[in-house]
């Protein structure tokens, strides 16, 4: 009887003991009542979680070869601090970010070398053409900010993304249930049984991309996402001719953890979709390994635009392979409330005549 | 002669009333089912002249029936709820087309396709909960 004080309850999570008049273990805060080999299957399940570990190799890293940084120049955003790369032959007078001047700071030198890097395959036009198509069929969108609004220049960047490649080693526990409802002669009747579902296995993933330019908004690069990688090329400098290329500000260490959070997620409710026949599922505990991780260091092109509008700042952003276009665009507050009471009453008016035909008939 | 002609004059008189009365209210039936159409807020009994002009005619006191006003109330109360409902709903999704930008939760884009391996798997069952409601009532719950 000492093992079974150690098996905690999987109900409420109490210290079960065993009940000598049921002759079973049952839990003496809520009264639940088990089979033994039920406990020690939940109390193996149990003893088989442990923590996250995520182990990366980062030797992909690539070096400048020699004189072939020359013909790159750094520019700095005095306002926010963003470092702008681009040829020799290529102007830069404004911060892609933040829109405010930025001024050479020199010759590029330091940085890691990218591996790869996509081309743009779409030019200038393409990212008015979908920033036009953008603010078309938005009623809320204030006619103002379509009518007056002019971006003053669209820049092409290369953003620097850390990819990272892995095997996802993870032991997944979830709480299933099973409803069934029946009628007695005296009562209606809903059962839930509950399930202890463990899944353990691996998952691949392939170049997961986190971007690694602290100015650049995570989520705004996330939501044009995903780059054809198919499409990536060996780097070369030539590559960087009439755009910008962003500087890496945050290291691939630093990167990391968002590039774990999303494998995470995605092995959790990978191995989700095999627990079937279940009316609900909650995942209870999940560890997940990351092994064979490998990383590298490329440039997405990204077609940016900025507009100022009642003092606040927009920011869109193109894919520059696949031309998916982002941007959270301002709510005119009196079409919200408009179209908000405009359409309650109409919806009122002809919900009153059904429900009055309805009576009628 | 005289009193033939009287009550001569006076059924004729009947008669021309009765075609009047006939006429008006014709005319208001027509008038109150254009409203009923045009206005279903009017589809109630209380608001047909024309029966209340006969009850009148009869001798009869009219009263109000307060079952039917709150009757209206109740289906404009439940009406303007749903309406406004559905309004918001359809301006809250309109209004989530705005926002464009979210973070990716996961990597779905990236699973090599046909990588998902179990090593394991079990479903282990723990114990189950019975609510039982009388069929009578439907107030009382008990829990086993």
């Amino acid at each position: 009887m000492a093992e079974l004080l150690l098996y905690k309850c999987p109900c409420c999570g109490g210290s079960i003991e065993f009940d000598s008049t049921v002759q079973k273990p049952k839990c003496p805060y809520c009264d639940t009542e088990f089979e033994l080999d039920t406990l020690k299957s939940y109390d193996s399940d149990l003893s088989g979680d442990s923590a996250d570990e995520m182990n990366w190799d980062d030797s992909s890293e690539g070096e400048w070869r020699e004189g072939e940084a020359d013909g790159l120049r750094v520019y700095v955003c005095n306002s926010c601090g963003g470092e702008i790369i681009c040829d020799d032959t290529t102007a830069a007078s404004k911060c892609p970010y933040c829109d405010n001047p930025i001024i050479m700071k020199g010759q590029l030198g330091g940085d890691l070398r990218p591996d790869l890097v996509i081309p743009f395959k779409l030019d200038k036009n393409a990212a008015k053409a979908a920033l036009m198509r953008h603010l078309e069929g938005k009623p809320l969108l204030p006619k103002v900010f379509k009518d007056e609004n002019h971006i003053d220049e669209i820049k092409g960047v290369y953003v620097p993304f850390w990819l990272y490649d892995a095997e996802a080693d993870a032991n997944v526990r979830y709480r299933a249930t099973k409803v069934r409802s029946y009628t007695t002669s005296k009562y209606n009747c809903v059962e839930t049984k509950y399930y202890s579902v463990t899944r353990s296995g691996t998952l691949a993933f392939n170049h997961i991309p986190v971007d690694g330019s602290s100015k650049m908004a995570d989520d705004l690069m996330e939501s044009i996402e995903p780059f054809d990688y198919s499409g990536a090329v060996d780097f070369q400098t030539a590559y960087l001719s009439g755009y910008l290329a962003d500087r890496y500000d945050v290291s691939v260490e630093d990167s990391r953890a968002r590039a774990n959070s999303r494998i995470k997620t995605s092995t959790e409710d990978a191995f989700r979709n095999t627990v079937i026949g279940y009316s609900s599922v909650t995942t209870e505990q999940s560890s997940v390994r990351v092994g064979n991780g490998k990383t590298q260091y490329v440039l997405y092109p990204v077609w940016m635009l900025n507009t100022t509008w009642n003092n606040q700042k927009y920011t869109f952003a193109m894919n520059g392979q696949t031309g998916k276009f982002v941007g959270n665009l301002p709510v005119d507050k009196g079409k919200f409330w408009t179209f908000l009471l405009g359409g309650a009453a109409v919806c009122s008016a002809i919900v009153f005549g059904l429900i009055t035909l309805m009576e009628m008939m | 002669m005289l009193g033939d002609s009287l009550r001569a004059h006076n059924a004729y008189g009947n008669d021309v009333r009765c075609t009047v009365k006939r006429i008006f209210n014709l005319f208001l039936s027509l008038i109150v089912t254009l409203t009923l159409f045009a206005c279903p807020i009017f589809a109630d009994e209380q608001y047909y002249y024309g029966d209340l002009f006969d009850d009148a005619d009869y001798g009869m006191e009219y009263y109000e029936d307060d079952t039917e006003d709150s009757g209206i109330l109740s289906r404009i109360g439940i009406s303007l709820a749903v309406g406004f409902g559905i309004s918001l709903v359809i301006v809250l999704v309109m209004r989530s087309k705005m926002t464009t930008v979210r973070a990716a939760r996961n990597a779905a884009n990236y699973v090599v396709s046909g990588s998902l391996r179990l090593r394991s798997q079990s479903d282990n069952y723990l114990y189950s909960n019975t609510v039982r409601t009388p069929r009578n009532t439907g107030n009382s719950n008990s829990r086993h």
